[in-house]
């Protein structure tokens, strides 16, 4: 296998794009429910997890571009089997794949379950699940200039929803933060682990980089969208806290819609169900964007064709998505995957690291 | 390309999966009244839109009863040709018996059920509301209840009372430290009017506030701009001032109406001290009428005017808690502020509320009359 | 195939009269100057018959003398006159307007072109109608169209290039563009597409543009066709490279992004400000159009929530008496606005314009007060169809009210959910999209913030200084910024 790609300049992005990759991919089901999740573990003072949770983000993009950095023009799996040679390589690729498949069927099967709850209780899952691959399938079926373009896109399409929150804002009470500090340490840092829970996705930094024309300019705009991330579960978290009664809070599922509910214009009373729908527009990026990554990796492990894995994967999540029926299931599908993730993305670049500095220092070592 | 084609069509086959709401075919739901009734069951009256092209007539009442909120609109569906739906209810009302039971079994179905908007109204009404639901005085409203929710609407924008969209009270209900309030409707013959404002303990009502309180009220609970009120005043420090002391205008009580108020509250404990509350308000407005022709270009004689009402004031917020403490109540969240506020005292559930009663809050008001109108 | 012309008279005029079936219309002229037989031929009403009697005939028998070839290419005072020896070329040529002459004994024959073209004269332009600017229109003949495009574009910068498309029946087309900033891969592109045409006949510009079209099966048109040279000629100096084809009154420009089809020259032509408006409103006209209707049956159909209660009565009172679900009542409505408009199109225009007053007032009216449709509804349709007529290109306007159609379905079944799968569809097929191998949703995606002047807003002309970028020309600037924006007073002295 080679470690490194060759990509001509007529498939390569230029660096600015990762801005769009890289949020959009991170914003995606999580962010619906992330006010509670973090509420649960850190209480009123979650944004503090937030604020260390983003720092932390910034740190881990840091390490990855340097991992990146060491080849000219490689992805993970190039830089596993490189590390690792062939076997291990091979293994700790395939969970990666693993869990790439898992955080995409926990993202269409997240997004099914509010379209349930909140708009059409009677859709049938497996209605919605072809809906949303068949959506897939076109999108990734366009290449990696389609992709990208999705996320670029669909960013600009839902961004705006931001504003409408200014309504909520106007609810809000801000004495539900007070006193702050009142969580423990502990309790900050489990927080903190979940916020990142939410903001997974960031390992499509691994896959894309050898995509990029001006692999120089990479940092500034992979940090700035750490950023916005940061800034928009800071938002709709310290919004839902001042909004909701901790109890409440602790009983919402999805807090960030629930915070649509007060929202109402002249021609639209009830702007939730929009914003529901229009969520489909958030998640899309996310599973293209998923799909693609996986599709990549199953050509470049086992050298499958790519529309073949992508029909494989398509089928095998349909199935996934009409046999998980519980919300229960689903919340220990989303958990599991999460958990893999955190060790996947937050955890393992740092070990990668090391391995990859101290082989080059031992290598020097051995040459002079 | 063909596959999604393909997909598609096979789609459009199995659309009959969703079953359709075509509006005409429902009974769409826009206020509900909730009154108790005995054996622990509940009458509740729907004031429901459905159109019939033959009448000009849009909306109908329909009472049924049940146990639960939703058994009632589930006995009620059988009363009507129309499919009856929540989606677009935007008042709720129960009658004061059945709200001191408590309202927390309707409250979950009210936060659970993700069809029902969040801005939809509560009320408390102190005569029965199918009454109150059957009134044919809704205005230029289709029907009464929108009337109803229109009237408290505008209160709440005008600042006559306190928001009491669903989600504040749900929120104010389960907060540590505060009680939440909800207007108190109740007919004026046979029309409909806001009353006062009704006190609750957690989620049962204990007793209604007097219209003339809910300002003061508003005054403790939250900082606010353009609002308005009427006071009166002690006629004896204003005599110095009178253009003509002989003049008839000059018997009586002195009456002054302020607007474009703005107050800014703070609530603090004494030393961490719950039982001590100090209570900071301050007061900017403009003077809007004044019953006696006083002088108003003499030196002071504003001075004297803000000295007085913040006299007044004072009485007026001790008689407010004196009720407050005697209810055991604390719509103000005084336990809430000090909670915040205090690291170290902080308060239990219990604790607060026992204390309730013996609080001794110390009013401290300073009033500012920027303007006074066009004549001196 | 090249069959050797028969040096025996009476072989020459017998073969020519079997390739052309035997017509009445070939004229056959034999002429007998002392010794030598002279036959001219030519289809009669092909050639200006007055020409052939003044500068052929007369130069001919004038002087009683014999001709030999060379003489005969030389001395008679025509423009075009070449000599051949097949006989297929005669024939070609002689369709084409050319007279033969053919001289006893000779292998050779020599074509003198007197071609007679009857066509219309240069004429307002009708289907792209302009409020102000240049008015005139392509007509159906070749020569007049690149006359007009070579007197508008006056530079020995412009190329023409001459294509021949169509198997069976030929016709001449002419590559346009300005060598200095024509992107070569894009004239490539445009030229090879051509050139490899395997069809019996291309019949117009709009086929031609079909055929050539980067994707086939998607309703959006990746190449304009415009009939308004001024349109075509300002495409040409930005760097486009662009189609005449004989026989048709409309050009064919490319490459094209989704947001050319929605300006007009007429932008140009206004002050930047309003032009931007204008511009602006087209775009949000589209979606307006695409939306509205869906958006209607999706309420009605599922969310009566999202319903404002003030509208909740009036809409649900005119919902009452209508017998079908709101899909179906939206569909008819929306088939009835288009019947309206295609018996507009078909009609003569007096007859048009009376048609559109009954059936737009009188069946809307009477379907209301029947209790066939809801009011709203009416004017909901009415708005959206008004919107997608304000597209300056008609196919882009056809393109949108066919998307109409499935988005309404999709709304009847699946209400919200299936809008927002509708325009997630086409945002995704939009960015599949290419023109002549470039990104159809530029300048927006791929990015090119530079673009958007004059692709979606216009700023002061003094500003407009850039060709846009993603055509890929050879040269960005079309002046300095600098020089442009100084004011050229008299100096005060």
């Amino acid at each position: 296998m080679n470690i490194n790609l060759s990509v001509s300049k007529a498939d390569s992005v230029r660096a600015f794009y990762l801005f769009f990759i890289v949020h959009t991919i991170q914003i995606g089901s999580g962010l619906m429910g992330v006010p509670r999740v973090l509420f649960l573990e850190a209480g009123h003072d979650a944004w503090i997890s937030i604020l260390l949770g983003g720092l932390y983000l910034h740190f881990i993009a840091w390490i990855m571009l340097r991992i990146l950095g060491h080849y000219e023009n490689a992805d993970i799996i190039g830089i596993q089997h490189d590390v690792f040679g062939n076997i291990l390589g091979k293994i700790v690729s395939s969970v990666f794949t693993i869990y790439i498949f898992l955080i995409l069927l926990t993202v269409i099967k997240n997004y099914i379950e509010v379209v349930q709850v909140f708009i059409f209780p009677e859709i049938p899952t497996w209605l919605m699940a072809l809906f949303l691959l068949s959506l897939m399938v076109y999108g990734v079926l366009g290449g990696l200039r389609v992709v990208i373009g999705t996320s670029f896109i669909f960013f600009f399409l839902t961004i705006w929803l931001v504003f409408t929150i200014y309504k909520p804002i106007t609810y809000m009470d801000v004495g539900h933060f007070l006193p702050v500090f009142q969580s423990s340490p502990m309790e900050i840092l489990e927080g903190m682990r979940m916020m990142t829970y939410t903001v997974l996705g960031m390992e499509v930094l691994f896959f894309v980089y050898p995509f990029i024309e001006n692999k120089k300019k990479a940092a500034l705009p992979v940090h700035l969208a750490l950023v916005l991330t940061t800034f928009l579960v800071l938002l709709v978290t310290v919004v839902s806290i001042g909004y909701f009664s901790a109890h409440q809070l602790k009983e919402t599922v999805w807090a960030t819609l629930a915070l649509f509910k007060i929202i109402h214009f002249s021609m639209i009373e009830r702007f939730d169900f929009i914003a529901v729908s229009l969520w489909m527009m958030v998640v899309l990026p996310n599973i293209v964007m998923f799909c693609w990554m996986l599709q990549q990796s199953l050509k470049r492990l086992f050298r499958i064709p790519e529309k073949k894995s992508m029909y494989g994967i398509v089928v095998l999540i349909f199935l996934g998505s009409i046999l998980i029926e519980y919300r229960l299931d689903i919340n220990r599908l989303t958990d599991v995957t999460s958990r893999l993730g955190f060790y996947l993305v937050f955890v393992y670049p740092v070990f990668l690291y090391l391995v990859l500095v101290t082989r080059n220092w031992w290598r020097k070592r051995r040459s002079t | 390309m063909r596959l999604i084609i393909i997909a598609i069509t096979t789609m459009l086959v199995c659309t009959s999966c969703i079953p359709k709401s075509h509006i005409e075919k429902l009974g769409i739901i826009t206020s509900v009244g909730y009154d108790a009734i005995e054996d622990e069951m509940v009458e509740g009256t729907l004031v429901v839109f459905q159109f019939d092209p033959t009448t000009s007539k849009t909306s109908q009442i329909i009472s049924s009863k049940a146990e639960t909120s939703k058994g009632i609109r589930y006995e009620a569906n059988r009363l009507t040709s129309h499919r009856l739906v929540s989606g677009q209810v935007r008042l709720e009302v129960f009658e004061d018996e059945l709200a001191a039971k408590g309202m927390k079994k309707y409250m979950d179905t009210l936060s659970r059920d993700a069809k029902i908007s969040d801005l939809g109204y509560l009320a408390i009404s102190d005569i029965p509301t199918k009454e109150l639901m059957s009134s044919d005085q809704s205005e230029d409203s289709p029907n009464i209840g929108i009337y109803l929710q229109s009237l408290i609407e505008k209160s709440i924008k005008n600042h006559m009372i306190p928001d009491s969209v669903l989600t504040v009270f749900l929120r104010d209900v389960q907060d540590f430290g505060i009680d939440p309030v909800l207007p108190m409707l109740s007919m004026n013959g046979d029309k409909p009017y806001i009353k006062g404002l009704s006190l609750f303990k957690k989620d049962k009502y204990v007793s209604t506030l007097s219209e003339e309180d809910i300002y003061h009220l508003m005054l403790l609970r939250q900082r606010s701009k353009d609002t308005e009120f009427q006071l009166d005043l002690d006629s004896e420090a204003f005599k110095p001032y009178y253009k003509d002391e002989k003049d008839d205008v000059n018997r009586g009580s002195l009456h002054v109406s302020l607007n474009d108020l703005s107050n800014k509250t703070t609530i603090r404990s004494v030393n961490g001290d719950f039982l001590q509350q100090k209570v900071d308000i301050e007061i900017e407005g403009r003077l809007l009428e004044i019953t006696k022709e006083v002088d108003l270009k003499q030196p002071d004689v504003i001075k004297t005017i803000e000295n007085e009402i913040e006299k007044q004031l004072k009485v007026r917020l001790q008689r407010l808690m004196d009720q407050l403490k005697e209810d055991g109540v604390d719509p103000v969240g005084f336990g809430k502020k000090h909670n915040e506020r205090n690291r170290k005292h902080q308060l239990t559930e219990e604790e607060w509320r026992k204390q309730i009663p013996e609080m001794n809050v110390e009013f401290n008001i300073h009033m500012k009359l920027l303007r006074y109108g066009t004549s001196e | 195939m090249n069959t050797h012309i028969p040096t025996e008279k009476d072989m020459y005029i017998e073969e020519l009269k079997r390739r052309f079936n035997q017509s009445p219309d070939l004229i056959c002229k034999e002429i007998q100057i002392r010794h030598q037989t002279i036959v001219i031929h030519f289809v009669n009403y092909q050639v200006r018959k007055d020409l052939v009697e003044r500068d052929l005939l007369y130069p001919l028998t004038g002087r009683n003398r014999t001709w030999s070839l060379e003489e005969l290419k030389n001395k008679i005072p025509l423009a075009s006159s070449k000599g051949t020896d097949s006989m297929e070329k005669i024939t070609k040529e002689l369709i084409h307007g050319s007279v033969s002459v053919y001289l006893e004994g000779e292998q050779e024959v020599v074509l003198f072109a007197l071609p007679n073209q009857e066509h219309r004269a240069l004429n307002r332009a009708e289907t792209e109608s302009l409020v102000f600017g240049p008015q005139i229109a392509f007509t159906e003949s070749l020569m007049t169209n690149l006359n007009v495009v070579r007197w508008r574009l006056d530079t020995d910068d412009l190329v023409v290039e001459k294509v021949i498309v169509g198997e069976r029946i030929k016709s001449e087309a002419r590559l346009i563009y300005l060598k200095s900033l024509a992107n070569d891969t894009n004239v490539q592109t445009m030229r090879q597409r051509m050139e490899d045409l395997e069809v019996d006949e291309v019949e117009d510009t709009s086929v031609l543009a079909q055929l050539i079209e980067d994707s086939s099966s998607t309703v959006f048109p990746q190449l304009i066709t415009t009939e308004l040279p001024d349109r075509f000629c300002n495409s040409i100096s930005k760097g486009r490279v662009g189609v005449l084809l004989d026989k048709s009154p409309t050009s064919l420009i490319g490459p094209m992004s989704l947001f050319n089809f929605f300006e007009s020259t007429e932008d140009l032509y206004m002050r930047w400000n309003m032009g931007t408006f204008i511009r602006i409103l087209r775009l949000f006209a589209m979606v307006l159009s695409i939306i509205l209707t869906p958006l209607y049956v999706a309420a009605l159909t599922y969310h009566y929530e999202i319903i404002p209660s003030s509208l909740l009565i009036s809409l649900g009172q005119s919902r009452a008496t209508v017998p079908f679900p709101p899909v179906i009542e939206a569909l008819l409505l929306e088939m009835l606005i288009e019947f309206l408009r295609e018996a507009g199109a078909r009609l003569p225009t007096k007859v048009g314009q009376t048609m559109g007053i009954v059936g737009g007032i009188v069946l809307g009216q009477a379907a209301v007060k029947a209790g066939f449709t809801s009011n709203i509804l009416i004017i909901i349709i009415a708005l959206s169809a008004l919107a997608s007529f304000t597209a300056p290109s008609y196919s882009m306007g056809s393109a949108i009210r066919i998307i109409r159609f499935p988005v309404i379905i999709l709304a009847g079944a699946w209400g919200l959910i299936g809008i927002v799968f509708a325009m997630c569809f086409l945002v995704l097929h939009l960015l599949k999209l290419q023109s002549l191998g470039r990104p159809y949703l530029a300048p927006v995606y791929p990015l090119e913030w530079k673009d958007f002047n004059d692709t979606i807003f216009r700023t002061t002309p003094q500003r407009n200084d850039r060709r846009p970028n993603y055509i890929m020309t050879k040269d960005h600037f079309r002046f300095n910024e600098k020089k442009a924006k100084r004011h050229k007073d008299v100096d005060p002295s």
